[in-house]
């Protein structure tokens, strides 16, 4: 059933909401992925890919029903990838390479390689990239 | 090859890398200034802009399952590591059905009329042409299959040439991109029909560059690229044959 939204005020609140939420909720997922990896493995990799399969699904069922919150949550995803691409640039070597099990496909990961000056990058791209959301966001949800 | 363009400071740049975000961003620049020309508001823009690239990343990644088999499935199913940048993202082939999908969702969620994903068709072929550099550069998956001819180049450690595969698909890109800037406003070719028709094209081409590729062999010596390739194909052909009797049977 599609929401109806009363004025922008709703609006802003579903996209917050939506946005937020999407990170806590899959901070506390992974968190529960991780525990449950000390116990188990096999069940720690069903749980992974439950919430693989979660995340695809909800975004569109809220398109549907409340499509600023399915906003919010798109906008999360996509600012971690994005700062996730552009991390790349410092560690990405090849298509998709497997980085545990020995399913190395196509070369091999070039993580490895973490010294002092990497990080301080790191950190430098992830203060510049926070900056760079806190703008985009707070345009798009003035423009709800 | 190159793997590795420059250090700064000690600190790698890694070729495939860098073009991946040079290739996001030649897409995401083209199709914004597209949506301009063609005067599409901004709030139908964003969220089929960004349920596209969600779309592309998820779908890049999932499709390996497919290309190179269920045991990548630990990997290609962990939450965390779809965010791990020293896993590349994963497939093209994925990424561009799993981008039309998102946007395509996102369309019909927002309830717009006609469709917007022509904006997509030059930005993905000059995108992927982008990307395309610094897979040759990053030598991805030995590149190529062994060849004698001229252009064949030699990856480090190797004593035998090599298709330079990646500049066979960004040479087409190229040529493609220049091909669809200059159909975009022709008449046949709006509604969803220029992606339709990029996205094809792309596909029959790349249907026969994976005969020079390395990829995994799933059956009748077809790869898994080709496989998809093809659905992709029959599929655009149903679609285009359904239209066609439906243009008949309302003349």
């Amino acid at each position: 059933m599609r929401h109806i939204y009363g004025g922008p005020h709703e609006k802003r609140v579903d996209f917050w909401l939506g946005f937020a939420g999407w990170f806590a909720l899959n901070l506390a997922a992974v968190g529960a992925v991780f525990l449950v990896s000390m116990r188990s493995n096999s069940g720690a990799l069903g749980l992974s890919a439950l919430l693989v399969l979660l995340n695809v699904g909800i975004p569109i069922v809220l398109a549907f029903t409340r499509r600023y919150a399915a906003l919010g949550v798109l906008l999360a995803f996509a600012s971690l990838f994005a700062l996730t691409i552009v991390e790349g640039i410092f560690s990405t070597v090849s298509d998709f390479v497997g980085f545990a099990g020995g399913l190395a496909i196509g070369g091999t990961a070039g993580g490895n390689f973490i010294g002092g000056t990497l990080i301080v990058v790191g950190i430098l791209v992830l203060i510049g990239f926070v900056l760079g959301a806190f703008f985009v966001l707070r345009r798009i949800s003035r423009s709800l | 090859m190159r793997p590795v363009l420059f250090s700064v400071d000690g600190v790698p740049i890694y070729a495939y890398g860098l073009f991946f975000l040079l290739a996001i961003l030649t897409v995401l620049g083209l199709v914004l200034y597209e949506a301009r020309r063609r005067k599409w508001p901004k709030e139908e823009v964003v969220p089929i802009l960004l349920a596209a690239f969600v779309g592309g990343m998820v779908c890049a990644r999932l499709s390996i399952l497919f290309f190179n088999g269920w045991q990548t499935w630990p990997e290609v199913l962990n939450f965390a590591a779809l965010f791990d940048p020293r896993i590349g993202p994963g497939s093209i082939l994925g990424g561009i059905g799993g981008a039309y999908l998102g946007g395509y969702i996102a369309s019909r969620a927002i309830g717009k009329d006609g469709c917007a994903c022509d904006a997509f068709a030059p930005a993905m072929a000059l995108g992927n042409a982008v990307g395309r550099i610094g897979i040759f550069l990053a030598g991805v998956d030995g590149l190529g299959k062994p060849t004698n001819l001229p252009w064949g180049v030699q990856l480090p450690g190797d004593n035998y040439l090599v298709h330079p595969a990646p500049l066979y698909d960004a040479a087409f890109d190229v040529a493609w991109f220049c091909l669809l800037m200059t159909l975009r406003n022709h008449p046949a070719m709006q509604n969803g029909n220029l992606l339709k028709f990029g996205v094809a094209g792309y596909a029959a081409v790349r249907f026969f560059i994976e005969f020079v590729r390395n990829n995994r062999v799933i059956v009748v010596g077809l790869t898994g690229q080709q496989l998809f390739c093809l659905a992709l194909l029959g599929g655009l052909g149903v679609w285009y044959l359904l239209r066609q009797r439906r243009v008949i049977a309302t003349a």
